[in-house]
């Protein structure tokens, strides 16, 4: 119990800068435009850049957000269905995208800083595209409800400029040029404006909901979907490479299990808001996900340590 | 030589965050106030307090920031006067709320570090207290002329978020609370954020601009208050406690040359754009400081080490 205690205390900075943008949202009248446009165009890729150029780069890693991808669209689809069985209207598609889709970026990669060795946090962001490729393709296909072209999703894809900032630093890490001491030093400081920054646009989106909705049957399926069947598939996968693929390291186990434990991510909002599918529900949700959050991570790491975790 | 590399190498990163806030401001219609919000009340408190839990406190060490303080009370109103005879518009006003007001924070702060490590950044901050109480007090009031009363001005300085964290972070360093390694790893962080943003800033305002336009007048009477009187006032001091008290040591004396060759503040173009105080002239004045640097900052080092407080 010690062990979840001190990770639960570890996650109380972040959860502090959450409440501090939740404030500067609501009470500062702090943009949340201003923040994101940040977060997305000058921070995120900078820090992506920097990780990537950093990383150990193997062949094998362009698996990773394959599998990451597959397994997100499993779970999409599993819950669509059963959300029709259950519901019969939109609010199965809006289940199923929150189910499968989860904070990987502003919440994920300060959860794998505090986690992970510096040097796997590259191949975290690198299994991470696999989320973008979700929300160019499924997200899309789902909020667009069958409208759906390969263009378009081709060009929803490439607008990430998540994707530019990877290709770049993958073929500067081929390259084989380091990186110098002052461009490292002020890429750690862009590094602390990703995690602070970041949090805070959780908390200033937070802020935005006007009327928190309490559905106890629609979040507990959500839930079961997002904080029980999509960590469960993915330890499913860990333990087949375990016992008889032998393709990935402990590391990169740890880091495809981080990625299915995060709260459900904030975009959310945005595309129920797009799709007309109850965007208070959606961001009340949201709101419900990351607290619970604060519980689960700690629980749900501790039984991966202890049970699954295979230390050499 | 080395110092110097790393100085200059420190300043380059700078002045791209500058390029950088600028295309922010421009194309991606990022907000300064909310920006600015984010600094002031957000990241320096923690940053102001966390410096303090590891400062070594002496007596001795109080009385910086009331040096600081008293000093540039002595520098704004002098300038503030003699201005008032060349200038009957509100340059006076403009010149004397910005010249002591350094960007020693944003601007600073990743240089001092890089050189003094972050005990030395520390003491710096907290020298550093004097110029914020004055940039949110007499200067705010200069710069308002008279749309405030004193008594107003004097509320907004108890708005400070960073004198409370000040007193909060003396009152942890008392009792003997200390940072422990999170808490560490935060402060990095928020103290990197603060950089980032702070030196965007510089940008973003500017890029708000209708244009830049220079008068070289006042910013000659800008920049011989800011590189002339302000460090010859922080030298005096130096001389009188090298000379008689004796209260301070190296360390300070080299901290304090510093903190007087620091560029202008960006929140000059904020008031002045508040104030209608011609703005344009404050964002090139900024710009032009921000740039004067490779040559204020080395030559700083370069006292420092000329009088043997390295």
């Amino acid at each position: 119990m010690d062990v979840v205690l001190t990770l639960a205390g570890n996650l109380v900075p972040l959860y502090a800068l959450i409440v501090l943008g939740y404030i500067a949202g609501k009470f500062f009248n702090v943009d949340r435009q201003t923040l994101g446009a940040l977060g997305i165009y000058i921070i995120m890729p900078i820090v992506t850049f920097g990780y990537v150029a950093q990383m150990e780069f193997r062949p094998s890693y362009i698996a990773l957000p394959v599998v990451f991808y597959a397994m997100i669209t499993c779970v999409c689809f599993i819950w669509l269905a059963a959300g029709k069985k259950v519901y019969g209207d939109s609010r199965a598609n809006l289940m199923a995208i929150s189910s499968a889709s989860g904070n990987t970026g502003y919440f994920g990669l300060p959860l794998a800083l505090m986690l992970l060795p510096e040097e796997w946090v590259g191949v975290y962001i690198f299994a991470n595209l696999g989320a973008l490729l979700f929300e160019a393709t499924i997200l899309y296909y789902l909020a667009a409800r069958g409208r759906f072209s390969v263009r378009e999703s081709l060009i929803k894809l490439a607008r990430f400029p998540t994707i530019y900032a990877v290709a770049a630093g993958v073929a500067y890490n081929l390259s084989g040029t380091g990186m110098a001491d002052v461009v490292v030093t002020y890429w750690e400081y862009f590094k602390g404006s990703y995690v602070v920054i970041g949090m805070m646009i959780i908390g200033a989106a937070l802020a935005k909901v006007k009327r928190m909705v309490w559905a106890p049957r629609f979040i507990s399926l959500t839930f079961a979907g997002k904080f029980i069947m999509l960590p469960l598939i993915s330890v499913g996968l860990i333990m087949l490479d375990q016992s008889a693929l032998h393709l990935f390291d402990a590391q990169v186990h740890k880091i495809m299990f981080i990625l299915t434990i995060v709260p459900i991510g904030a975009n959310i909002a945005a595309f129920a808001v797009e799709m007309d599918l109850k965007p208070e529900k959606a961001a009340s949700t949201i709101l419900y996900s990351t607290v619970f959050a604060l519980i689960s991570i700690p629980f749900s790491l501790y039984l991966y340590e202890n049970f699954i975790a295979i230390t050499p | 030589m080395d110092v110097f590399g790393v100085i200059m190498a420190d300043l380059v990163p700078l002045y791209l965050l500058i390029g950088v806030g600028y295309i922010a401001g421009r194309y991606l219609d990022v907000n300064l106030h909310s920006i600015s919000r984010i600094c002031l009340y957000i990241l320096l408190p923690p940053v102001f307090l966390g410096a303090m839990t590891r400062i070594d406190i002496q007596p001795s060490l109080i009385v910086l920031p009331l040096i600081t303080l008293v000093s540039s009370y002595i520098i704004t109103l002098s300038a503030l006067n003699i201005a008032k005879r060349i200038w009957q518009d509100g340059t006076a006003n403009s010149i004397a709320s910005a010249a002591v007001n350094a960007n020693a924070v944003y601007f600073g702060l990743p240089i001092v570090l890089a050189l003094f490590g972050p005990h030395g950044a520390s003491i710096y901050l907290f020298m550093n207290l004097g110029g914020a109480i004055n940039n949110a007090s007499l200067s705010y009031y200069i710069s308002a002329r008279g749309r405030f009363t004193v008594q107003q001005s004097l509320k907004r300085l108890m708005k400070l978020p960073v004198l409370y964290a000040v007193v909060l972070g003396l009152v942890f360093n008392y009792a003997g609370i200390t940072m422990n390694p999170i808490a560490e790893k935060y402060w990095d962080y928020a103290a990197g954020a603060l950089t980032i943003l702070g030196m965007m800033m510089i940008g973003i305002s500017v890029s708000k601009l209708g244009g830049l336009s220079i008068r070289w007048g006042e910013l000659g009477a800008l920049f011989l208050i800011k590189y002339v009187a302000w460090p010859v006032m922080l030298g005096a001091v130096i001389f009188v406690d090298v000379h008689w008290f004796g209260w301070l040591n190296h360390e300070i004396y080299a901290l304090m040359i510093i903190l007087s060759f620091m560029p202008l503040f960006a929140n000059y173009v904020a008031y002045a754009a508040e104030n209608n105080l011609f703005p344009e002239r404050a964002g090139s004045a900024v710009l032009l400081s921000s740039l004067f640097s490779t040559v204020a900052i080395p030559f700083a080092y370069f006292l420092i080490q000329y009088f043997g407080f390295n």
